[in-house]
């Protein structure tokens, strides 16, 4: 290969590397651990778009305007992956929240696993603002697409601002449930946004979401609503007519559970 | 001022933009720009680019972090110039670099017939993806700033040989994984 050629490639490398290194900042890096990288690549995203919803929803105590912000993986000591749910009490210890996990639903979506990852918020200069273990939970059912509910502390972080209003809104025993119906685009890194992006955006529920090999749209449903200082978030990346209504009843259930 | 800030300017179309941007980040273009041409007049001219080039493209774009991008604009702008000039007026220091990496693909004409730079790009992207960060920083220091070594275990708090044991290590590692990947040797 030509020094050229292995010029070109360089400057081909994905944006994650190169705003990593820009300064020497270990505890700000970006970059996928050896472990979560080898995870299949459906993980990975529901992993990024889960915690791009938690942000996006107002469903945590911090805010969109301002400084800007991102909610990325991280590196944590603790992280671990559960097959049944009979160590939850230790999957609390971990994360320092309570956690509560239906192992079924009235609807058939049974509890099919479950980890414990590293996350954080990071400010304008990938500065570590707030790390934190979130909780990823699988639930299957035979025949229908997975479900997936994140489970992340109530970050009290400053900013000013102003979170997206929800496509809509419902009270379940006092407690507000927000619902989105959201239109996502994955991108890969070096996708460069369109004038008809920047106007979706702009319009609302619609969000890129970069790292993706090809270009992909899908509409995804979410219900996220926030339990003794936790942020509940469930969600159907398959999303189909009855998504919203699936959602809303899994989140009663969860809500009454936990009372 | 913050990124957001500046981009508004951009999006404002107010010149006071470049003004602010480069107050900002001038200094890490013009490493890059220098690190790669190895020439003051050179490097200077090429951040003047970078700076049109993001008067070009912001809007529509509107990056983040602001560092990363305009950085990746003056190596882009730079490499450019660096490979149109001639082999006198080439920058030894950057030569050095590449012949280095190059170590890592063995046989590099069949590589080449095979390979092309967006697919190692991307193969690198995912061994990158593997490293601790302190393999990674010394990795891309080296490879994309093109910082001497000495710099780059420098910002690391390294010690040069340590710095030098570890990037060998890496590259070792890199030639693995392009051998798995299928590349020939």
């Amino acid at each position: 290969m030509t020094q050229e050629s292995l010029s070109l490639a360089l400057n081909e490398l994905a944006e994650r590397h190169i705003r990593d290194t820009l300064v020497f900042s270990p505890g700000s890096a970006q970059a996928f651990p050896e472990r979560i990288s080898h995870m299949k690549k459906k993980r990975i995203l529901t992993f990024a778009l889960a915690a791009a919803l938690i942000l996006l929803l107002g469903a945590a105590a911090y805010a969109l305007s301002g400084i800007p912000r991102s909610v990325g993986t991280y590196s944590m000591p603790q992280t671990a992956e559960y097959t049944s749910l009979s160590e939850l009490s230790r999957v609390e210890k971990t994360v320092g929240y309570p956690v509560t996990v239906p192992e079924r639903f009235s609807n058939g979506y049974a509890f099919a696993g479950l980890s414990v990852n590293g996350q954080a918020v990071f400010g304008e200069d990938l500065e570590v603002l707030k790390e934190y273990y979130g909780v990823h939970v699988n639930y299957s059912r035979n025949g229908a697409p997975e479900l997936y509910l994140d489970l992340s502390p109530v970050l009290d972080l400053e900013g000013g601002g102003k979170a997206p209003a929800p496509s809509e809104q419902r009270t379940v025993d006092g407690v507000t449930v927000n619902l989105n119906r959201d239109q996502y685009k994955l991108v890969p890194e070096n996708y460069e946004k369109t004038a008809d992006d920047l106007a979706r955006e702009a319009a609302g529920h619609f969000y890129i979401s970069f790292g993706s090999d090809k270009i992909e749209e899908r509409e995804i449903v979410s219900a996220a609503f926030t339990l003794e200082g936790v942020n509940y978030l469930l969600m159907d990346m398959a999303a189909g007519a009855g998504s919203l209504e699936t959602l809303t009843e899994m989140a009663a259930e969860l809500i009454r559970a936990a009372g | 001022m913050s990124d957001e800030e500046i981009l508004d300017l951009f999006f404002e179309r107010s010149e006071q933009a470049i003004v602010e941007l480069a107050e900002k980040h001038g200094s890490a273009v013009q490493r890059v720009a220098f690190n790669i041409l190895g020439d003051a007049e050179d490097a200077k001219e090429c951040v003047n680019d970078t700076w049109l080039g993001a008067w070009n493209s912001i809007p529509p774009q509107r990056p983040a972090p602001l560092r990363s991008y305009v950085c990746r604009i003056a190596r882009n702008l730079a490499t450019k110039r660096y490979h149109a000039n001639t082999a006198q007026k080439r920058n030894s220091r950057y030569d050095l670099a590449l012949d280095e990496l190059a170590e890592c693909i063995p046989d590099s004409r069949s590589v080449e017939d095979r390979i092309d730079a967006r697919e190692l790009a991307r193969t690198i992207d995912r061994f990158l993806d593997t490293l601790s960060y302190e393999d990674k920083f010394l990795f891309m220091r080296r490879y994309w700033f093109a910082d001497s070594l000495a710099e780059a275990a420098g910002m690391a708090g390294m010690s040069y040989g340590a710095a030098a044991v570890r990037l060998h290590r890496v590259k070792e590692k890199l030639r693995k994984q392009l051998l798995k990947e299928g590349v020939p040797v």
